[in-house]
C-alpha cells in the first residue's frame, strides 16, 4: 500500500507507471493465444489419437474424452495425457459403423467436439467387405488375387448376396483361361483391398492438411477481429447516444 | 469462464437468458446520457480483455475486468458486459451465442452487486480502505462469477466439488491480478477524472486542497 500512496501522490508519473505496466502485462500474455478448447482426432495406423489443446502452447492436459457413436451411445472414455493426447486402439471402440462424435471435457463449461468421419476409419484400418466373407484383409490378399479366387466360390459360409453366374463359372476358372474372369466379389474385395493401400498416404497427407488448417484457423483472434469488435463497440454507442439524445432534445 | 455452447441444460440457459434480460434492462434504463460513452469504453477494455492470458493449470485462464466494469458502471455494466460478451461469441468463439444468457448473467451480477457494494468506499481519503474496496470488488467479482459457473454446471448436472474446485483453482491467480489491477486502475481514474467515480463532490473538496500544491507546481513546470 505504501508504494500506491507514493504513486498517487506523484500524479505525473503514475500514467506512465501504468502504461508500462499494462504493456508488459500485454508482452507477458500475448504469446499465448484462443482461449477456446479444440479436439483433434485422427487415425494413426490401428490407433486412433484424440488432441486437445487450447493453443499451438497451451495442450488441454488431463482432460476427459469420450467417443460416441453415431446414435449417441458412449464407446469410450479416457483422459488425454500431459501433451493433450489420448491414444487408444481401434479395437477398444469394438466394431464401429459410421462416424465417431469424439467429444473433449476441459471442465468448467469447456467443452469441444470432433466428428471422425467412418470414411477416414474406413481408410487405415480396411473393414472386411459385406457379404464376402467374414475374414478380415490379409495383408497378401491383394497382391494375389487370382490365387483366392478359386477358393471363395467353394467356401461353405458362402453368402447368398454372391451372384449365381459366379458360382458356375468359378472353379473352372483356372483351368480354361478363355473364360472371362466373372469371380466379382473376390475381384471387388482384391481391388477395394489394393486401392486403399494405395491411397492410405493420401488420407492420411489430406488428415495432416486439415489439422494445419483447423491449427491456423484456431490461433486465435486476429487484430482485424480485434478492430472490428471495438469498432461495433463504439457503433453501439453513438446508436445508444442518439436515441437517448433525441429522449433528451424533447425533454 | 464462459461456458461453451451445448454444455449447459435448457432450464439453466432459460434462467441465465431471463435473469440478464432483466440485467440489462434495468442498466439501460438507468444509463445516463452522459454515461453512454464510458459504458462503450468499459465494454471495450471487458471484451479486450478477454485476451490478455493467464497461463495456469490445465485450463486456460484470462483477464475478465468485470469488477472493475460493476465499480465505475453499476448497473449499465450488465449492457457493457452484455455487448463484449456478444462480440467476444461472435468473433472469438468464446462461450456461444446460446449460452449468452447464462455467461453474461454469470459474470456481471458479481460485478454490478460487488461494484455498488465497493463504490461507496472509493471516496474515501484513506488510500487504504480505497485499494480494499478496488481489490475485493476486482477480485471478488472473479470468484462470485466462478462460484455462479459451478452453480450453473450443477444444476446441469456436474458433480458441484469437482466443478468448484476446478473453478476456484483455475481463478485464484486471475483474481489477485484483477485485484491488483483494479486497485491500479481506480487510483488511475482518482487522480485523472475524479467525476467518472461518481464522487465529484466529496473528491473534488477533499482532491482541491492536496491537489492545489500539485496544479501550481504543474504550472510552474
Amino acid at each position: 500500500m505504501t508504494s500506491l500512496i507514493g504513486i498517487s501522490r506523484n500524479n505525473a508519473s503514475l500514467p506512465r507507471c501504468l502504461l508500462v505496466a499494462c504493456a508488459l502485462l500485454v508482452l507477458w500474455c500475448g504469446a499465448a493465444a484462443g482461449h477456446k478448447v479444440n479436439v483433434l482426432a485422427y487415425v494413426e495406423g490401428d490407433q486412433v489419437v484424440v488432441e486437445g489443446y487450447f493453443s499451438a502452447k497451451a495442450k488441454a492436459m488431463n482432460c476427459q474424452v469420450e467417443i460416441l457413436d453415431a446414435q449417441g451411445t458412449k464407446l469410450y472414455e479416457g483422459r488425454t495425457d500431459a501433451q493433450g493426447m489420448c491414444r487408444l486402439p481401434m479395437s477398444a471402440l469394438g466394431k464401429v459403423s459410421g462416424d465417431l462424435k469424439i467429444v473433449l471435457h476441459a471442465g468448467m463449461g469447456h467443452q469441444a467436439d470432433y466428428v471422425l468421419r467412418a470414411s477416414e476409419l474406413a481408410a487405415s484400418a480396411p473393414a472386411p467387405p459385406k457379404g464376402v466373407d467374414k475374414k478380415p484383409v490379409q495383408e497378401g490378399s491383394a497382391n494375389r488375387p487370382e490365387s483366392r479366387a478359386p477358393d471363395t466360390p467353394t467356401s461353405p459360409s458362402e453368402p447368398a448376396t454372391v451372384s449365381s453366374a459366379m458360382q458356375t463359372a468359378g472353379p473352372g476358372q483356372t483351368h480354361s483361361p478363355l473364360a472371362p474372369p466373372i469371380d466379382v466379389a473376390a475381384l471387388t474385395k482384391a481391388l477395394e483391398g489394393a486401392i486403399d493401400r494405395k491411397i492410405e498416404p493420401l488420407v492420411r497427407m489430406l488428415g495432416q492438411q486439415q489439422k494445419m488448417l483447423m491449427e491456423q484457423k484456431d490461433r486465435g483472434p486476429s487484430l482485424s477481429d480485434i478492430i472490428g469488435g471495438v469498432g461495433w463497440i463504439i457503433g453501439i454507442v453513438g446508436i445508444a447516444a442518439y436515441f437517448r439524445g433525441r429522449k433528451r432534445t424533447r425533454m | 469462464m464462459h461456458i461453451s455452447e451445448g454444455v449447459l441444460s435448457a432450464p439453466v440457459l432459460a434462467a441465465g437468458a431471463v435473469l440478464s434480460i432483466a440485467g440489462v434492462g434495468i442498466g439501460l434504463k438507468k444509463l445516463d446520457y452522459e454515461k453512454i460513452p464510458e459504458v462503450g469504453v468499459l465494454a471495450s477494455v471487458f471484451f479486450i480483455a478477454s485476451l490478455i492470458h493467464v497461463p495456469i493449470g490445465p485450463s486456460a485462464a484470462h483477464l475478465v475486468l468485470s469488477g472493475l466494469c460493476g465499480l465505475l458502471l453499476g448497473w449499465a455494466a450488465f449492457p457493457a458486459i452484455f455487448v463484449g460478451l456478444t462480440l467476444q461469441a461472435v468473433l472469438f468463439q468464446y462461450g456461444g451465442l446460446t449460452a449468452l444468457g447464462a455467461n453474461t448473467f454469470n459474470m456481471a451480477f458479481p460485478a454490478v452487486l460487488l461494484g455498488l457494494l465497493c463504490r461507496r468506499f472509493l471516496g474515501s481519503s484513506n488510500a487504504a480502505v480505497r485499494g480494499v474496496a478496488a481489490f475485493i470488488a476486482g477480485g471478488g467479482a472473479i470468484l462470485l462469477s466462478g462460484l455462479l459457473v459451478a452453480a450453473s454446471l450443477v444444476f446441469t448436472g456436474e458433480s458441484f466439488v469437482v466443478a468448484a474446485k476446478l473453478t476456484l483453482l483455475a481463478h485464484v491467480p486471475v483474481m489477485v491480478i484483477e485485484g491488483l489491477l483494479t486497485i491500479f486502475a481506480v487510483e488511475f481514474i482518482r487522480g485523472l477524472k475524479p467525476e467518472i467515480l461518481g464522487f465529484t463532490a466529496k473528491i473534488r473538496d477533499g482532491a482541491a486542497l492536496k491537489n492545489s500544491s500539485n496544479s501550481q507546481q504543474g504550472d510552474g513546470n
